[in-house]
């Protein structure tokens, strides 16, 4: 693989993952449905 | 007049989350995005997806959420409720919201049928009938005699195949019998696990498979990744590669199919629809960046090569999914156990799918005509199982894809652009963006006010605009169907027109009855 096949790969896992630890911990700290 | 019954509901929050993902979570992300990647510039198809999911995926994720938690709110769980809700001076709207039902409905018809092709071939791994097979000629004739396309010595007929659908449109209609919370809550909150489990083992094990084959040593996982992500940027300058990209944002997302209004009707006012709507896209993303752009392309780049896996890469998904995977997998130690887990995998990411698809009918029968769900469950199911029968014994002429073309492409981006401009131009972008934050556990950034009310239907006329340009004509007049299929194609689209009518017609009568009763 070259560098901007690691670099784009770095990126998006990166983000992804990022936003989903980002989004469950807001989830499971906040309220239930009403 | 009181209604007769109170409205099913969610149970928890990360129920409501993980059916949404897992109405998203589809085979698609395991073997369409791959493909398309691969396909169109490798890494570089990444910048498109990215752009179009941020100016596209998310903002009509945060539309559909609201609309439908806003519709919900007058007991409204489908499009023709929802937008008549929202332009109650339009006596049209609710017409446009009919594409909300009919989208689902077209798709669960042929969806359907092929998760029970994943469900069978999970049963034909564990039980050792498809794991003898090594070259791409058996597998393919092994794919094509359980179709029922020819006979062979794997199978007689369509039998086999009829049995696992049949099986498959029972624990459809098994789930959504159940109900929200008691059927589709409680199958995605243990399918979706499951299949996050099913996808990082064979991850894991694709990962781990190195250089299998010491003679061919450039055969290897780095390559394989490098299939997939080495950028190749002149694809950018190529419109097909954009309209690729946000095509695959609007399959993965599952928006523009009406599917997510009716799930987040079952909201109630205060509850978060910013957070959710986030939370039920980054799993998808997981699901299909991460897990599902790791297993198929690659694995078939070590036991292909980096010749033979460009073919492969634009063999079409059901080629990916059923021919070459199985054949990958039969080559490994423990070969019966991996592919029972990557059929199961796909199986469970296609239910999860298909009960979301179904539950847009269902719940236009019980919110518009008040009839109780087990009524409802009823009347979809015998449609349904007799509209299903289509795609199974036409499936050679060309039926499949037909609907495919219709329910599950073209009415998407129509029905996608109805909603973004409802909602930022007829309901306003103000009380759109206070309705968007009504109980939010965290607020959008502002820039999204301005992308959904100018960019994002900009988009949507673009890929409308380019389609029209590029491939109208071609479809009105069958361009691409053989001489043999055009009887059943223009049968397929008279069919599609007469269903199209019937709900438009039902939409009619629900409001003339609900007029009466004042």
């Amino acid at each position: 693989m070259t560098i901007g096949g690691w670099i784009l790969v770095i990126f998006f896992w990166g983000m992804i993952i990022g936003v989903s630890i980002f989004c469950f911990k807001k989830v499971f700290a906040k309220k239930e449905l009403k | 007049m009181a209604r007769l019954k109170k409205r099913d509901s969610w149970g928890t929050r990360l129920g409501v989350i993980m059916a949404v993902a897992g109405s998203a979570v589809g085979l698609g992300n395991f073997l369409r995005f791959p493909a398309k990647a691969a396909a169109n510039g490798g890494g570089a198809f990444m910048i498109p997806y990215l752009v179009s999911l941020l100016l596209l995926g998310l903002p009509l994720m945060w539309i559909e959420w609201t609309l439908g938690r806003y519709g919900g709110g007058y007991e409204h769980g489908t499009a023709p409720g929802i937008f008549h809700s929202v332009w109650r001076k339009n006596r049209f709207i609710k017409y446009f919201g009919v594409i909300g039902i009919f989208g689902p409905l077209v798709i669960v018809i042929y969806y359907t049928y092929i998760e029970s092709w994943t469900l069978a071939y999970s049963f034909f791994s564990l039980t050792g009938k498809s794991t003898h097979l090594f070259d791409q000629a058996s597998m393919q004739s092994f794919l094509r005699g359980f179709q029922g396309l020819e006979k062979n010595q794997y199978f007689s007929g369509i039998g086999t195949a009829y049995l696992f659908f049949l099986v498959t449109f029972l624990l459809n209609v098994g789930v959504v019998y159940y109900g929200i919370k008691g059927g589709i809550e409680r199958l995605c909150k243990v399918a979706m696990p499951l299949l996050f489990i099913s996808a990082a083992v064979l991850c894991i094990r694709v990962l781990t498979l190195g250089t299998p084959d010491l003679t061919k040593p450039t055969w290897n996982i780095n390559n394989g990744f490098g299939f997939l992500w080495n950028p190749d940027f002149s694809a950018l300058l190529s419109a097909k590669v954009w309209l690729e990209a946000a095509g695959q944002i609007f399959f993965t997302l599952s928006v523009g199919i009406g599917v997510i209004l009716t799930y987040a009707s079952y909201l109630s006012k205060g509850d978060d629809v910013v957070l959710s709507g986030l939370t039920a896209t980054s799993i998808n993303e997981l699901a299909e960046v991460i897990l599902g752009g790791s297993i198929v392309i690659p694995a078939a780049f070590i036991f292909f090569g980096p010749v033979d896996i460009k073919a492969i890469a634009q063999s079409g998904v059901f080629n990916l999914g059923f021919v070459t995977m199985p054949l990958v997998l039969n080559r490994l130690p423990l070969a019966e156990l991996l592919g029972f887990i990557w059929f199961f995998l796909l199986f469970l990411a296609g239910i999860t799918s298909s009960v979301s698809l179904a539950q847009p009918a269902i719940a236009f029968l019980e919110d518009e005509f008040n009839i109780n769900r087990k009524k409802a469950v009823a009347v979809f199911a015998i449609t349904c199982f007799i509209l299903c029968q289509f795609p199974i014994f036409f499936l050679k002429n060309g039926v499949l894809d037909e609907l495919d073309f219709w329910g599950g492409t073209f009415f998407l981006v129509i029905f996608a652009t109805v909603e973004v401009i409802l909602f930022a131009w007829i309901f306003g972008m103000e009380n759109a963006w206070d309705e968007i934050h009504k109980g939010a556990d965290m607020t959008i950034p502002r820039i999204y006010k301005y992308i959904i009310k100018y960019i994002t239907p900009l988009f949507l006329f673009f890929i409308l605009g380019m389609w029209f340009w590029q491939q109208w004509l071609a479809v009105i007049i069958m361009k691409n169907v053989s001489a043999a299929d055009r009887l059943y194609v223009l049968g397929t689209r008279l069919g599609l027109l007469l269903m199209f009518l019937v709900l438009a017609i039902m939409v009619r009568i629900a409001w003339k009855r609900k007029r009466a009763r004042g």
